[in-house]
């Protein structure tokens, strides 16, 4: 961009010729001879302008008056205004000040010293705004890269969880489907002033909660896989896929480089808690719980009875709700079950529609 | 050109260094001083009673005078102004006088120089 236009802005033609004849050698010079005018050239050629020199007393629109608003424009910003008057009442100065100038100039002046001093300052405003160039596409860079990063951390995210639901499910989309449940009854969180949660939040948490079962890989086919129910101490050692999901994701180092870390890690221990204290492992109670295990907790309880396990056919939706809703499957948060009770139909209608049809053509 | 100009009251010597001693600079703007016309808006001004143009004319020639290192003029038109400024209008037929005496004055000795040296 060719930054090199100065604009003089006075209502005496000496004042101005004056001025010009001093900067016409190195720059380009626009005139304007009373406030009104100056606006005017201002917003034509804000791009290329490198300096304003404005005289305070003239007519339609004084000095001040174009400074305000410059101001209420933002065009203050990236264009030094230099003031030049003839008062020399503190008042006026100081006004002139507040409003923004970078210097101002009193009248009659010498030319040499004020040409230094304005030149001075657009040598400042020029490096200024080259530096804020630079530091605004290393951002955009950084930014990229972050997402990138990101990708490519959700790309192994999801590759391990689906080859290791892969085992003992269906297929890989109940991995999807757990991402989608949790951003959903998040969202619905946030919807009714719940929980604040950012977009971002939302996103990672939705991803962490893909990593709930890693642990499984740990368990035996022959548990995993047993269609009729577990003996009492098959159950134990099914238990501990949440602990053991924990151990496998401390030894993901650029796991634990991201964002994601922690609510996997949450998620993949506490997403078997229960609001009454009778969950595994550690048997955390009410709100000791995070309200994102919590979560993953019923989204990953409606989706295991509306699908088709090895342990049991699939579910009605409305048989599902009940069992749910009753605490069959354990007790949840009453709050939680609320907005689930909110969402859930939809969540039957955009995931779970084919499954449904699939079972009852069996 | 030093002595002629302090003769009709133009401290040539400040002039110059608030030009950063471009003669050719100076000269041309004391060549367009002749046509400047804020002195006949100022007598409008003045016979019309008309203070606010008269306040606005009065300070224009103001800052001309003092960018041109017309000493006496540039006193006579501040102290008018400061005057003007306060409402204060016993003072303006008095100031009037000096004013249009003081540029008179000044005009006719740059037409002179300025004839001369075209010859």
């Amino acid at each position: 961009m060719n930054k090199n236009i100065i604009l003089v802005v006075d209502d005496i033609e000496l004042n101005r010729d004056i001025l010009c004849n001093s900067f016409e050698d190195k720059y380009e010079i626009k005139e304007a001879s009373n406030g009104v005018e100056a606006i005017e050239i201002i917003e034509a050629y804000k791009d290329r302008l490198l300096a304003v020199l404005l005289d305070i007393v003239m007519p339609e629109m004084d000095g001040f008056e174009v400074m305000k608003e410059m101001n209420k424009r933002q065009l203050m910003k990236y264009i030094p205004v230099f003031l030049i008057t003839s008062e020399t009442d503190p008042s006026y100065l100081q006004k002139g000040f507040d409003l923004g100038a970078v210097d101002v100039i009193t009248k009659p002046f010498a030319i040499s010293f004020i040409k230094r001093r304005i030149e001075n300052i657009i040598e400042l405003y020029k490096h200024r705004y080259s530096l804020q160039q630079i530091v605004n596409q290393q951002i955009q860079r950084i930014q990229y890269q972050e997402r990138e990063l990101y990708d490519a951390t959700r790309s192994i995210i999801d590759t391990l969880s689906t080859a290791i639901e892969f085992r003992d499910c269906e297929s890989g989309d109940h991995v999807n489907r757990i991402r989608k449940i949790t951003r959903a009854l998040l969202n619905e969180l946030v919807r009714n002033n719940e929980y604040q949660f950012t977009p971002r939040q939302i996103e990672l948490i939705g991803d962490a909660a893909v990593m709930h079962d890693v642990g499984k890989i740990a368990i035996s086919d022959q548990i995993l896989n047993k269609p009729g129910r577990l003996t009492k101490e098959e159950f134990e050692i099914m238990k501990t896929h949440t602990i053991r999901g924990c151990e496998l994701l401390e030894n993901i180092e650029q796991l634990k480089k991201s964002d994601l870390y922690e609510y996997c890690y949450d998620i993949c221990r506490h997403h078997h808690e229960r609001y009454d204290g009778n969950g595994y492992p550690d048997g955390l109670k009410g709100d000791e719980i995070s309200i994102w295990a919590q979560i993953v907790s019923i989204a990953d309880v409606y989706d295991a009875l509306i699908s088709i396990r090895i342990y049991k056919p699939a579910f009605q939706y409305e048989e599902a709700m009940k069992m749910i809703n009753d605490g069959e499957c354990g007790v949840f948060n009453p709050l939680l079950l609320k907005y689930f009770n909110q969402v859930a139909y939809d969540l039957y209608q955009n995931y779970y529609q084919n499954i449904g049809t699939k079972n009852e053509k069996e | 050109m030093r002595e002629e100009m302090l003769k009709i009251g133009i401290d040539y010597d400040d002039l110059l260094s608030r030009l950063a001693n471009h003669e050719q600079l100076a000269l041309k703007l004391l060549k367009k001083f002749l046509n400047d016309e804020t002195i006949n808006t100022i007598k409008q001004a003045y016979l019309n009673q008309d203070y606010d143009l008269l306040l606005k004319s009065v300070h224009t020639l103001k800052g001309v005078s003092g960018n041109l290192a017309m000493k006496s003029l540039f006193c006579i038109t501040k102290n008018w102004v400061d005057d003007l400024r306060k409402e204060n209008h016993a003072t303006t037929d008095e100031f009037y006088q000096q004013c249009l005496k003081e540029y008179d004055f000044i005009y006719n000795g740059l037409k002179t120089i300025f004839d001369e040296g075209s010859q």
